[in-house]
């Protein structure tokens, strides 16, 4: 009764527009009051939540992916995809989930992607007669893969709320991003190959192809710098991220060649606004988290699933449910610090291994910003073309099919996502 | 999902709402400030340990603090600009009174919250100040400093709350 009580009000309090930091803390202050008569507590438990040095993770990704959009690294990121693969019929699409792919292990967010791939993939793709659904919609596709392939800030937030170590949890959503970019670039293979009309541009020759090579060379390389250090031992997360910052430094003054004292105020000062936005609702969370704990509420789901008689496989099932049907409504660093801190009692009895279900995790997030009503990277292509929102909806559908296929995949075989973390030495 | 754009301390906004704007932007560019401050701590700790060889003692907790005092300085700025995630599937379908109601009942939450944290952080502080505590770690400072910004950055969204609430109250029509 309490359970339901706790969501329904938090619900109403999300529904009527409040920003999610102010309806968690106000979920959190209404339980306090009633149940601990004082809110004394809130204060220790926000500090406690954000003194967390791990968590400049977040700050420092968002900052060296502003860098990489200002310098305008993109451009030639979809050039060199463009000309390697954009003779092919269906070619432009690939070349957009490729483009996306390798973004993806830049920006670490996947409204980043789909709004930077967008903007020059499908103005490109209708050039070359694409029907404007099926660019929306891989464009919306593969820029979800921003979440799933490393760095991702949402999998930074759930590696921290579920103590996994991040650099596993990187690991491990590489295969399992992969293996999506190659089903969506399948797709478009299939889907162009039904579709006579579709033009292709023209097969640019060697010597071009290997100018645009070397063009997004600093592009490309920029996940191994990062992400190598982090494998190699070389670095933490955190410092691997502030190196990935002075690398994006480096390449845009001295390689671009573009880049000011300014652009780097502006960039500080972007990057600020979008992870004080994230630390906020992580602040709220806290408060939220620590409330529920009070009441004993995440024992009581561990209760009665229990009574329930459902086994681990049909509790995961039962949560990508429920998880999917939040992600049509809620944002998912919401899901992620909603759900996360409940749910982990019951994985634990479950023993149901917190990698794997963490990449299950990100990839129904991936779903839930291409669902309606609520879907981010939707609003995000609305914001950019002039479509409207049904036929952005209507391009995505066959990704969402696809995505589903992914986790099915995923929740069968769990050592798509396992394998590669725990064969690199991260224990369990 | 979010909604974007300047909350407006333009030329015809009232005084209130134009000096809390700018007290509020001051505290955001002192968070991005801290952001690069961030930045050049860790670089400063990855270079004292591979070049030098002198593994940085003061890095970690010193990079929590800063963080701390940068999501805080900026918060009030996030809200200002609408940068807060919020879902917008009502209130985006609702016009006049309703819109107003609701644009209050966000700002009525905002400062609600920003009052416990306040309240809260406020006997943290006075807590520690009278206890003489310290941090841990290895770089032990009173406990108080490091717990100043969750005060003073809830008190500026306080304000700012106020400060649209007022504006609103005046304008009666929502943004």
């Amino acid at each position: 009764m309490t359970m339901a009580l706790v969501f329904a009000g938090l619900i109403v309090l999300l529904v009527t527009g409040i920003p999610v930091f102010a309806a968690l803390g106000l979920a959190a202050t209404a339980i306090l009051l009633i149940f601990e008569g004082s809110v004394s507590s809130v204060a220790d438990t926000v500090f406690a939540a954000l003194d967390k040095p791990v968590l400049a993770t977040i700050p420092l990704f968002v900052f060296m992916a502003q860098i990489m959009v200002r310098t305008k690294v993109i451009d030639d990121l979809y050039d060199m995809a463009n000309a390697v693969i954009g003779h092919v019929r269906g070619g432009l699409g690939i070349a957009t989930v490729l483009s996306c792919t390798i973004f993806a292990a830049i920006s670490g967010s996947s409204v980043a992607t789909a709004l930077s791939i967008g903007s020059s993939a499908i103005p490109q793709m209708k050039r070359f007669g694409y029907p404007e659904r099926d660019a929306l919609g891989v464009v919306a596709a593969g820029g979800t893969l921003g979440i799933l392939i490393p760095p991702s800030g949402p999998m930074i937030l759930y590696a921290i709320v579920s103590e996994v170590s991040i650099g596993a949890l990187f690991l491990a959503g590489i295969i399992p991003g992969l293996l999506l970019a190659l089903i969506f670039s399948l797709y478009c293979l299939a889907r162009a190959g039904a579709q006579k009309h579709e033009g292709t541009p023209q097969w640019v020759g060697w010597p071009k192809v290997a100018r645009a090579l070397g063009r997004s060379f600093w592009a490309v390389m920029t996940p191994p710098v990062v992400l190598g250090g982090i494998y190699l031992g070389i670095f933490t997360a955190t410092e691997a991220a502030a190196v990935g910052v002075l690398y994006a430094l480096l390449v845009a003054v001295f390689a671009y060649r573009n880049f000011g004292m300014w652009d780097l105020v502006d960039c500080a000062w972007r990057s600020m606004r979008t992870s004080v936005m994230m630390f906020m609702i992580i602040a709220g969370a806290a408060m939220f988290g620590h409330a529920i704990t009070i009441i004993r509420l995440p024992v009581g789901v561990t209760e009665a699933v229990t009574h329930m008689g459902l086994g681990p496989l049909g509790f995961i099932l039962a949560v990508m449910a429920v998880i999917f049907i939040m992600g049509m409504f809620f944002e998912t660093i919401a899901i992620i610090l909603i759900t996360t801190p409940i749910l982990l009692p019951t994985m634990v009895a479950f023993d149901i291994d917190l990698i794997w279900y963490g990449v299950l995790l990100m990839i129904n997030l991936e779903l839930a910003l291409i669902t309606p009503p609520v879907g981010m990277n939707l609003f995000v292509l609305k914001g950019i073309t002039d479509a409207s929102l049904g036929e952005i909806v209507r391009g995505t559908y066959p990704y969402v099919f696809l995505m589903l296929a992914g986790l099915a995949l995923l929740i069968i075989i769990p050592g798509l996502a396992t394998w590669l973390p725990y064969a690199s030495g991260f224990g369990r | 999902m979010i909604s974007k754009g300047d909350s407006g301390a333009d030329d015809s906004a009232p005084l209130f709402l134009r000096a809390t704007s700018l007290v509020v932007r001051i505290f955001g560019a002192v968070s991005a400030a801290l952001l690069l401050v961030v930045f050049a701590v860790v670089i400063y700790a990855v270079a004292q340990r591979y070049f030098f060889g002198r593994p940085l003692l003061w890095g970690d907790e010193t990079t929590g603090w800063l963080l701390i005092a940068m999501i805080l300085c900026g918060a009030a700025e996030a809200y200002r600009q609408n940068d807060h995630i919020a879902m917008d599937i009502v209130s985006s379908r609702v016009k006049g009174r309703g819109a107003i109601l609701l644009r209050a009942l966000f700002d009525l939450a905002v400062f609600a919250v920003a009052v416990v944290i306040a309240v809260s952080a406020w006997e943290a502080i006075a807590f520690a100040r009278s206890f003489g505590s310290y941090t841990t770690g290895n770089f032990p400072i009173p406990s108080w400093i490091p717990q100043t910004p969750l005060l003073v950055g809830s008190v500026l969204l306080a304000l700012m709350a106020l400060a649209r609430l007022g504006d609103l109250a005046l304008r009666r029509t929502a943004p």
